[in-house]
């Protein structure tokens, strides 16, 4: 199965199985790329995607005709109320957590983007300006890419926070001890 | 998403490393005092992986290739490599090309075994010079 990504509005969703991605409600000219794939592309143009937009319409109408299961004639009236009383109530209760369901989806969606880990920058000022304490915000970083690919998006935001936070603390902190070591050195002179 | 949120701070930042370039270009290391010492090494007495880079970009700025390797050979490999990965980081959410690049070389694999490698080589020159 391949995994899926597509993009929106510069921010990357994903990954996804192709079940997953009909849910996501793509647009047929949202770019989508799949390990594999050599460039972003139109998901109206990846062939095993077509289906994915045809297919939405007649899903709907099946959803729409949904056959009700008969109930049991033998049974008496009240009984037959009874049942069908609890046959709404469950039916009004799974409407209200669907919606629930798709409010929490589309709230989500923005949260899903693909956290910023900060090992690029951090490993630049800890070999090209002597600030070691950087070294903690590596060790946030490289856990996000993994916790945001195991699908622990809230996880992965909180760890891309925490390393963002130690990044620039490494720096203020080491500035202000190079700062201090060189008062030191320039009263000793 | 990026550093470079605004074009102010593009702006500031450029004109900062001009500066600075200029400075280490006119001022060498080794005779001014006004340049910040590596506190590991004022602390410690060991150098540090950085230790030499100012020195090292000096004589790289004046085309002396041959003591910018005895001052610290590292920043041939690291200064291009980690600032064209700057660079790029603020065009991967605008060309796809750059943000394919930019996910091979700079993965966090990659980056991570540049740090362990910078360890080594710190601990090596110590013993070794």
């Amino acid at each position: 199965m391949y995994q899926y990504f597509y993009r929106k509005e510069n921010q990357q969703f994903g990954p996804f199985n192709k079940e997953e991605l009909q849910k996501e409600n793509i647009q047929e000219d949202s770019y989508v790329w799949y390990y594999g794939l050599e460039n972003w592309t139109q998901a109206k143009d990846i062939p095993h995607l077509a289906d994915l937009f045809s297919n939405k319409n007649t899903l709907n109408q099946e959803n729409n005709t949904s056959v009700v299961t008969p109930l049991a004639f033998t049974k008496e009236k009240e009984d037959i109320e009874e049942e069908v009383n609890v046959f709404k109530e469950n039916d009004t209760k799974f409407k209200v957590t669907n919606i629930n369901t798709n409010i929490k989806e589309q709230a989500s969606q923005d949260k899903n983007a693909m956290p910023k880990n900060w090992i690029l920058e951090s490993i630049l000022i800890i070999l090209l300006c002597c600030m070691p304490l950087a070294i903690i915000s590596i060790f946030y970083g490289s856990k996000v890419d993994s916790l945001y690919f195991a699908r622990k998006f809230e996880q992965a935001q909180e760890y891309s926070k925490k390393a963002e936070k130690w990044f620039y603390t490494a720096i203020i902190v080491n500035i202000s001890l190079i700062f201090i070591v060189f008062m030191y050195y320039y009263i000793n002179l | 998403m990026s550093i470079f949120k605004n074009k102010t701070l593009v702006f500031l930042l450029i004109i900062l490393g001009a500066i600075a370039i200029f400075i280490i270009w006119k001022f060498p290391p080794e005779e001014y005092k006004f340049y910040p010492k590596c506190f590991i090494y004022v602390l410690t007495g060991y150098q540090c992986s950085g230790c030499g880079n100012l020195r090292a970009s000096h004589a790289i700025l004046h085309g002396d290739f041959r003591t910018a390797w005895t001052y610290n050979p590292s920043i041939f490999f690291l200064a291009p490599y980690l600032l064209t990965g700057l660079v790029l980081q603020v065009f991967t959410s605008k060309s796809e090309k750059a943000y394919k690049i930019f996910s091979i070389l700079y993965h966090r694999y990659a980056l991570l075994s540049i740090l362990f490698l910078m360890i080594l080589f710190m601990i090596l020159r110590n013993i070794y010079i």
